[in-house]
């Protein structure tokens, strides 16, 4: 048993200045991923600081008819939200794919963007992982690795980021708000997370005392005709193998308009910007998604427990568009 | 509403009303009696409590990943919608017809109806 220190500050200006002065101090959101990682001695926080408490919890329409939510907003809320459900239904989908209705209860929209990797190696303190111990080597990569990347991975590291809700939140252009005190900064999502290079164990570009204090969406017109399609070992409460969160815009039988992320595939929500760029224009057909799948897979490399999965996101890609074309969104 | 108690930091709740099942008396019980929604009963109380919630959720529109179209209304509650937001309970002996079914009784005529039309399919 480790001991450590509970606050809950009911304001920003305190949390940030707790965890500002205690190097060992780590925000707590729902506790669905810390209090797990805590329990098996991977992390171990001197100081606790739940967010729970600040005031993180509206969700605000924009002047510009985006839409911002608060750090501390659970998942299932964000997910049931009107304005998500109709606007932006590759995210409410993205969310209700993930974790359990129970755990969706629980689970902030902060602690979403945190959440660690999967790969069983992390968990397990007895097997070498460059993340958990920089240096100390990959047990994945000859071992099981089956949740791996196959975009953007290093010798180092080929652990996947696991968030489904990111995914969505990447294939819209959001923005990541946080606060320390040094002040506010605005981080897009599509450079929030990192890939794994030589220091798989620095994930993000927030630093250890930024707060996270909230999430903002663009109008996005294009993502009210909107899916998210999850592929993964049983059809609910496991992780992403593969998934695609897609939005098209089709005039005349051509594309005018595409959005396009995966999951499970990359130590980042991966936005298919090649993809995106290869439909614009291009017949709304059958070849122009496989072609545009294609070109974004053309960097992807796999291992052996793993390899299947770029055939798997091709044909995912593929499917979720066909959807998306034949019976629209998801709202 | 509906959490998991095992990764429920316990000073994070403090002042807060907790209900487990030892606080539950619902006709979801005599359900799960009925319809053999259990076999050793290690996830029953589980399952009852979540079923609890899972009414609640629906109940207030929540959508699930088996809902077809997020932007409407009212959520009907089939057999695939139950086992989709049911998800979070596994149940090791195998019992999820039953427990499926008890919900269904305990839902409402309607669902039931409903998922016997499917099952017919
Ligand atoms: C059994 C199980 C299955 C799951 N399945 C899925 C799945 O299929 N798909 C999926 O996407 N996810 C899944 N999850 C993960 C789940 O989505 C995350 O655990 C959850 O989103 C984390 O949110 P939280 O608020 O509980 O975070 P916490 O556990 O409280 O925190 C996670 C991290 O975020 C930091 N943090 C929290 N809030 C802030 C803030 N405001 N600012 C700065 N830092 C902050 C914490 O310090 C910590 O490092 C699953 C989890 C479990 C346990
Ligand atoms: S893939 Fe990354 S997280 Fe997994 S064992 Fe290797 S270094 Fe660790
Ligand atoms: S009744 Fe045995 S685990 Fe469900």
């Amino acid at each position: 048993m480790r001991s450590f220190a509970y606050v809950r500050p009911d304001d920003v200006a305190a949390a940030v200045r707790t965890v500002a002065a205690q190097p060992d101090a780590k925000f707590l959101g729902g506790g669905t991923n810390l209090v797990d990682l805590m329990r098996e001695g991977i992390e171990r926080p001197a100081t606790v600081v739940d967010v729970t408490g600040l005031p993180l919890e509206e969700i605000e329409e924009l002047p510009d008819g985006g839409l911002r939510i608060g750090a501390g907003v659970r998942n299932s809320r964000l997910a049931g939200h009107r304005l998500v459900r109709s606007r932006y239904p590759m995210l409410a989908q993205a969310i209700l794919s993930g974790a359990s209705a129970q755990l969706r209860n629980m689970a902030t929209v902060g602690g979403n963007l945190l959440q660690r990797t999967r790969c069983l190696y992390f968990y397990d303190d007895a097997a070498a992982c460059n993340k958990r111990e920089p240096g100390a080597g990959c047990a994945a990569r000859d071992g099981f690795h089956r949740s791996g990347a196959i975009l953007g991975a290093s010798p180092t590291c080929i652990a996947a980021h696991p968030s489904d809700m990111c995914v969505a939140l990447a294939a819209l252009d959001a923005v990541v708000e946080v606060e320390s005190v040094r002040g506010v900064r605005r981080i897009p999502l599509a450079g929030f997370h990192r890939l794994p290079g030589d220091t798989p164990h620095i994930e993000t570009e927030l630093a250890a005392d930024e707060l996270i204090t909230a999430v903002e969406l663009p109008a996005v017109p294009v993502a009210a005709n909107s899916r998210y399609r999850k592929v993964r070992d049983r059809a609910s409460y496991a992780f992403a193998l593969v998934s695609v969160a897609a939005a098209l815009d089709v005039r005349d039988g051509a594309v005018t308009g595409a959005r396009l992320a995966l999951g499970g595939v990359a130590a980042k929500p991966w936005r298919a910007s090649k993809a995106e760029q290869a439909l614009l224009g291009a017949p709304a057909t059958e070849e122009s998604f496989r072609h545009a799948a294609e070109v974004e897979l053309a960097s992807a490399e796999g291992l052996p427990g793993n390899a299947f999965k770029i055939d798997l996101a091709r044909r995912t890609i593929v499917a979720t568009l066909r959807q998306v074309l034949t019976e629209g969104g998801a709202a | 509403m509906r959490i998991n108690a095992c990764l429920a930091l316990a000073i994070q709740y403090e002042g807060r009303e907790i209900t487990t099942i030892e606080g539950v008396a619902s006709p979801l019980q005599e359900a799960f009696v009925v319809h053999d929604g259990f076999q050793c009963g290690y996830c029953t109380s589980g399952q009852i409590c979540s079923a609890i919630g899972m009414l609640a959720e629906h109940g207030n529109g929540v959508p699930s990943a088996a809902t077809e179209h997020l932007d409407a209304d009212a959520v009907e509650l089939t057999g695939a919608e139950i086992r989709e937001r049911m998800s979070g309970n596994l149940c090791r002996c195998g019992a999820h017809n039953g427990i499926v079914a008890a919900i269904q009784e305990v839902a409402g005529a309607d669902a039931v109806s409903h998922v016997r039309a499917e099952a017919a399919r």
